[in-house]
């Protein structure tokens, strides 16, 4: 049921992107597989490694998990990197803050339906998470904007 | 990993830069996702790499390095050659029983340990289905870089 609702919640999402991105095809595809690799790297370590959150145990939680990580996930922060690149300097750090708060409500959410279960987990551990993630998703859309226009 | 790095180099650039990192990323995230969906821990836990589950450094080069390179050579052939239909399904189980065959050894030397139940004849079987989809997915890359006349 969960993993239904969240591919519903999937194809809203991308049909409302379709209509907001202005980014092409051939940037899209490097920062999405981009944001899953960082993503699954810094997730992966964080239930494996670090143990501060339990991974899913029933198959519904645990494709939604894989749902959320590789599709819905890559698609929030290409929205994040969308409006970054259509505002002013001042509202591009506004982006940064407000990105990450929505990424953590979201995860809050997560954790409210049961998909991941905190063990030693707190706010501060997802501000840290967030943002970084999507710092290092901005810092790549510009290495990709810039880095290689001049190569 | 030394050889793959110095082979890629030595490759005549065939693909745009944008297009060369969606390749590499693409097989990249292809390796961390397997490993984490069918490899170590929840849900099917069929093969452990080296003596942990836990993800470690050598882990990241090994998807950021020799996964992608890998996957790399298999996208320069089949564009090179421009490969149509029955070759392409040669060059597949080609690379398949390539790929079983490193596996066959990294088993003897202890790297993989396989688990409940899982054996070498599975693994051609899920190298033929990931080499499949891979080809599609690369030529979906080929057909988004020609359309924005970028190849």
């Amino acid at each position: 049921m969960l993993t239904l609702s969240f591919i519903f919640f999937f194809f809203i999402l991308l049909i409302g992107f379709n209509k907001f991105n202005i980014l092409p095809i051939t940037k899209i595809i490097p920062i999405w597989l981009f944001i899953v690799f960082i993503s699954g790297l810094i997730i992966n370590s964080v239930f494996t490694n670090l143990e501060y959150i339990a991974k899913p145990k029933s198959a519904d939680s645990y494709i939604s998990y894989l749902i959320l990580q590789s599709l819905i996930l890559p698609l929030a922060i290409l929205f994040i990197i969308n409006i970054y690149k259509l505002v002013r300097l001042p509202l591009k750090v506004a982006t940064l803050i407000l990105g990450t708060i929505i990424l953590i409500i979201a995860e809050k959410f997560i954790e409210q339906i049961g998909i991941i279960t905190y063990t030693h987990w707190n706010i501060a551990f997802s501000t840290i998470l967030w943002s970084s993630i999507i710092m290092i998703s901005i810092c790549f859309y510009h290495f990709m904007k810039r880095g290689i226009s001049h190569s | 990993m030394i050889f793959l790095v110095i082979a890629f180099f030595m490759l005549p650039k065939i693909f745009p830069t944008e297009m060369t990192i969606s390749i590499l990323l693409y097989f990249a995230v292809l390796g961390l996702a397997t490993d984490v969906l069918i490899g170590v821990d929840y849900p099917f836990n069929f093969y452990q790499i080296m003596d942990d589950s836990k993800l470690e450094l050598f882990d990241v080069f090994i998807y950021g390095v020799n996964y992608s390179i890998y996957g790399y050579f298999f996208s320069f052939l089949i564009y090179k050659w421009m490969i149509r239909r029955g070759k392409l399904l040669l060059i597949i189980i080609y690379w398949s029983g390539q790929t079983t065959l490193i596996e066959w050894v990294s088993v003897k030397f202890h790297v993989f340990s396989y688990h409940n139940g899982w054996y070498i004849g599975y693994s051609i079987i899920a190298y033929l289905l990931v080499f499949t989809i891979s080809a599609f997915v690369v030529k979906v890359f080929i057909h988004c870089w020609k359309s924005e006349n970028k190849l």
